[in-house]
């Protein structure tokens, strides 16, 4: 309803890269009885937050110029987590670089960053829903 | 689509961990089986890869991932095959037994049951590890579907 609000994509965004890191920790817990297994990491915060910076111009730009707030969430909408193998590196003899408590660490502050993007998203949407309603 | 390919990469993990208590079940269980004179059971040992693209078990790829160089697609573990140990047997003088050579020595399994409760172990914890990701993986798809309800 309303596809423009850059809120809403940037915590879809952000739970679309949340998504793609819990799968990344994922394989590498499957994989980490793996000999010569190299970690899979994802990185998007910093990519989304340059979207976001230029997303937010254009709408400021639009408002001075008598536009409507919402309309130029295109970068936001469109920025994608990136996935890298850490090949760089080993930790164990058998040539791994997984440490399983730090995939445990990171896979529970994943799950926590993830709660937390959904329920902000969830008080955008009761925000809409007032704003609807009028109550 | 993310979500759900998450959860069949840990049931890969799961699926070998579960693999590797069989074969060290039946490591133990042939701790004794002398397989006539001069030979006996040989230690299996599993062996595991990153699962490739056209695996068995190969998965969707989670959307809004854009590979970059050098990282693989996740499509978790597989099991490439279980073989032999190549280390000797052991001989024990036993000339009463009837799978005794003529030197009175039985050929006996190359199976030591300390490493094979070692290996339990560690295997156990992974299995344990994949069941917390699956868990972990669940909730993120429970909270995402509860946002509009």
């Amino acid at each position: 309803m309303f596809p423009d609000d850059l809120t809403t994509e940037v915590l879809s965004a952000s739970l679309r890269g949340h998504n793609a890191r819990n799968a990344a920790l994922v394989n590498n817990i499957a994989n980490a009885e793996t000999p010569g297994y190299k970690r899979i990491d994802v990185q998007f915060e910093a990519a989304l937050a340059e979207a976001v910076e230029t997303d937010r111009a254009r709408i400021r730009r639009g408002a001075e110029m008598g536009e409507s707030a919402f309309g130029g969430t295109d970068e936001t909408a469109g920025s994608t987590a990136s996935v890298r193998s850490m090949g760089d590196t080993t930790m164990r003899v058998d040539g791994s670089n997984v440490d399983a408590d730090d995939e445990m660490a990171q896979l529970s502050s994943n799950q926590l960053a993830h709660q937390t993007v959904v329920s902000l998203l969830d008080k955008r949407f009761n925000q809409f829903r007032t704003a609807i309603t009028g109550r | 689509m993310g979500m759900y390919a998450a959860l069949g990469i840990s049931a890969t993990g799961l699926a070998a961990e579960r693999l590797r208590m069989d074969v060290i079940a039946n490591n133990l269980a042939n701790a004794d089986s002398t397989n006539g004179v001069g030979d006996a059971y040989r230690r299996k040992v599993v062996t595991m890869t990153t699962a490739p693209g056209g695996a068995q078990f190969a998965l969707p790829r989670p959307a809004g991932i854009s590979s970059t160089a050098g990282a693989a697609d996740l499509h978790g573990v597989t099991v490439t095959g279980i073989s032999d140990d190549p280390a000797p047997l052991r001989r024990v003088y036993e000339p009463g037994h009837p799978e005794a050579d003529v030197d009175g020595y039985v050929t006996r399994p190359n199976v030591n049951a300390v490493t094979e409760m070692v290996d339990m172990v560690a295997a156990t914890r992974a299995f344990q590890a994949n069941v917390t990701a699956f868990e972990a993986t669940k909730s993120m798809a429970k909270d995402s579907l509860r946002i509009i309800s």
